[in-house]
């Protein structure tokens, strides 16, 4: 038994700390006046991509590094962190459905293109507001062309490719490929969390190359890993505003000390750190249990985006708390980590949805 | 990352194994000699077993349906002590009667006046000639009723700062001068705990462990030892019933029907797990000898809130019900720590839980511990703490004549 990151690892944590330290800045976002819709950083992700961190999953056959699931959470966190503003997430979204369901001439096309930055993918499948029910879809193929409207799609906007949930002529359920190009109108979303591109998708008789795979068998094998991916995101970022805050609480003077010293401070930042370290565990158990494919994977998925989502979300209220008003400021960082929290929370299921997953795979057995 | 344990055919296992194949029915003495009831000790106590072959005695122990000497607090706590500070003849004469579970000991370290603040203590021992003669009053003392020994902080230096001026004494429970009064807590179970009040008793030179002064590093290094466990999953302080256990039992009850029953059973059941992981992040920090990380405050100050959560989450369900004496919730359940259910089981976790956020540092300790220690955040400022400790109990007393009057 080992609860510990390899020095492999480790040493891939240093390099995406450096780096997105370098050249991650979210003062770019918050300068005052300065209201943003677009905020993805180009030159940031053409180095991403040329670090190869777009293919750290992918198969070295298809041109990526052929990584474990367990690497893809260590920089996955660190991205969480910073809030690192680039199609990171989607383009991983994409490529987890294709590498699912996809066949092998669609990754054999794709998966190459994707890793150098030729190409890049979105995920697209809820069609509610809500954004929970994976089956409530009424986009239709037929003769290869596809009709329908697909909401809240991360990083469609930047994206060549999308994989599209759809139901075909007899009414069943499957996964397609679609270009992006003649019948595909991509509108962006006037999305509060700022750090992140959510758009509504249109396809308007747009051409649909079907998946072999069936849709429940690859669905949750996808959403499992992305899951992963947000809960990764959720515990760095509970992580990084825990640090910010306890920083500003040490040289916040009132009264004549630092608030940090005063104990209804310190029970706050102490709660923090509770959930944050939960959190981290939960979501490297899911990693492990997701990687070995042991039993316990969904269920470990489920349990690490609803705590995580909860965690952050409460971690980001108390930060505004702590700093008080100035926490409340668009100059601040602050906010940005508050609105991801709550964005995060509700993609892909909230967490009242997952906590009913895991009590239906709890009394399964 | 790996959270699987060593495998079946792992030599050590199957070293363990034939042993307990050998001692079918074996005694407590036999097992302390083998070196099974506290492996991770030094030679000739233990086996010096790095925690993956300590899993594996719990494991194999378990499968052989036999279990250690009922000592805890010579086998979890203060033991070690002896061993790491102890004369060879206070080893040689405590210790294998403590291992085989033939001499019960107690701890004695809390007192009515000095809780969290336990380095306050006022219970005294004044040297004389070749013997200390100790008064004052221990409380909140586990076993003490039941106990042959007693390992014992006292004040030998009121002219020193508070930590600096205690020291270590092992105690004859039924030496003359020493009461034992039973505590009625709460529960309404037999006592757990007790009031021992000590009165001109005589402790020999040769009983005090350490040298003068040491007894406060000397329990600190003791709580640095504890022996890893995995097998404890119970949510009152790792006995008890658990998390997964409330959950299996609401669903063969049919009660996660409710919507809201079933919210508040996964929110529980996570929690559960996360406590359950923080234990093997622990233990695998232990298992590569690595320096602990923040988990272990942090589980500790996570465990006995959630203890608490799910006794009343069982409490409400039960309704009325559950306010008849010994009432437990769900009949015939199959206990996951293998307890019965009378000895540890839900009536008496619910109505000892109040105490879990008390005993062992309170929840506002730890999170001070958490804020201080583990976020760099200011430490609480001690008056006392650089003063001579007779000092401050002029002030003490003065505060506590202007509060009676």
């Amino acid at each position: 038994m080992n609860f510990a990151f390899n020095e492999d690892q480790d040493r891939l944590r240093d390099s995406a700390v450096r780096f997105l330290r370098d050249r991650v800045d979210l003062a770019r976002l918050t300068a005052q006046g300065n209201r943003p819709d677009t905020t993805y950083d180009k030159t940031l992700w053409s180095e991403i991509v040329a670090l190869g961190w777009t293919g750290l999953i992918v198969p070295e056959e298809y041109g990526g590094l052929g990584l474990s699931l367990v690497d893809w959470v260590v920089i996955t966190e660190e991205f969480g962190r910073v809030l690192a503003p680039c199609p990171y997430l989607g383009n991983y979204a994409g490529t987890l459905a294709l590498l699912r369901a996809g066949s092998t001439d669609q990754k054999e096309t794709l998966l190459p293109q994707i890793v150098s930055g030729d190409a890049q993918a979105a995920l697209a499948w809820s069609e509610s507001e809500q954004s929970e029910d994976a089956h409530a879809v009424t986009a239709t193929v037929r003769n290869g062309r596809l009709n329908g409207i697909k909401r809240y799609v991360i990083d469609a906007d930047t994206a060549t490719h999308l994989i599209v949930s759809a139901r075909n002529t007899k009414g069943s359920l499957g996964l397609y490929v679609v270009a992006r190009g003649d019948g595909v109108s991509i509108e962006p979303a006037p999305w509060m969390d700022i750090t992140r591109r959510v758009c509504t998708v249109t396809f308007d008789n747009a051409r649909a190359e079907t998946m072999p795979m069936a849709f429940d068998d690859a669905w949750p094998w996808i959403t499992d890993r992305v899951l992963l991916a947000l809960a990764s995101e959720n515990a760095g970022g509970a992580e990084s505003i825990l640090r910010q805050t306890v920083a500003y609480a040490n040289q916040r003077i009132q009264f004549g000390k630092p608030i940090a010293s005063y104990q209804a401070i310190k029970h706050k930042c102490a709660d923090m750190m509770m959930k944050v370290e939960s959190a981290k565990a939960l979501t490297y158990y899911c990693a492990w249990a997701l990687a070995q494919g042991v039993a316990e994977g969904p269920l470990a998925a489920s349990m690490a985006k609803s705590f995580t989502s909860d965690a952050y979300r409460f971690c980001t209220s108390e930060a505004i708390q702590i700093h008080g008003a100035i926490g409340f400021t668009w100059e601040m960082t602050v906010h940005l980590y508050f609105k991801r929290a709550r964005a995060n929370a509700v993609m892909f299921g909230n967490p009242a949805a997952h906590r009913e997953r895991v009590i239906q795979l709890v009394t399964a057995a | 990352m790996d959270f699987e344990l060593p495998s079946e055919n792992d030599p050590r296992r199957r070293a363990v194994r034939a042993w307990c194949e050998a001692h079918p029915k074996p005694t407590g003495m036999e097992l302390a000699k083998a070196g099974y009831v506290v492996p991770h000790w030094p030679r000739p106590w233990g086996l010096d077993a790095e925690p993956e072959l300590q899993l594996i005695i719990d494991d194999e122990l378990k499968r052989a349906g036999i279990s250690r000497p009922n000592n805890p607090v010579a086998i979890n706590n203060c033991g070690i002590s002896l061993v790491l500070h102890g004369t060879k003849e206070q080893q040689d004469r405590y210790l294998w009667p403590a291992l085989s579970g033939e001499e019960t000991w107690c701890q004695l370290f809390s007192e009515p006046s000095s809780g969290s603040d336990l380095a306050s203590l006022r219970t005294q021992a004044v040297l004389h000639g070749d013997h200390y003669v100790i008064n004052g009053s221990k409380i909140w003392t586990s076993l003490a009723h039941k106990a042959a020994i007693g390992v014992m902080v006292a004040r030998t230096n009121p002219g020193e700062r508070k930590h600096k001026g205690l020291s270590t004494f092992i105690i004859d429970m039924h030496a003359p001068g020493v009461e034992v009064r039973p505590i009625d807590d709460m529960t309404g179970f037999p006592n757990e705990y007790n009031q021992c009040f000590f009165t001109d008793v005589h402790v020999a030179v040769g009983n005090r462990v350490g040298a003068e002064g040491d007894g406060w590093r000397i329990s600190n290094a003791q709580l640095q030892t504890e022996r890893v466990a995995l097998a404890k999953p119970g949510a009152i302080w790792g006995t008890g019933p658990s998390a997964r256990e409330l959950v299996s039992g609401l669903h063969e009850a049919g009660a996660l029907a409710d919507p809201l029953v079933r919210q508040q059973a996964a929110e529980l059941y996570i929690e559960g797990e996360i406590l359950r992981l923080l234990k093997y992040r622990n233990l695998s920090d232990r298992m590569q000898g690595r320096p602990l990380g923040p988990e272990s405050a942090v589980q500790k100050a996570l465990s006995a809130p959630h203890g608490q959560r799910v006794m009343a989450m069982a409490l409400e369900w039960m309704g009325p019900r559950g306010l008849l004496q010994r009432e437990e919730p769900f009949a015939g359940q199959a206990r996951e720590d293998g307890l019965s259910e009378e000895l540890a089981g839900w009536s008496w976790g619910i109505w000892f839980s109040p105490a879990v956020t008390l005993g062992i540092g309170t929840t506002e300790v730890m999170k001070n511990v958490i804020a201080e220690r583990l976020l760099d955040m200011p430490r609480e400022d001690d008056p006392d703490v650089r003063k001579p400790w007779n000092e401050t109990q002029q002030t003490r007393s003065a505060h506590e004549r202007r509060i009676a009057s």
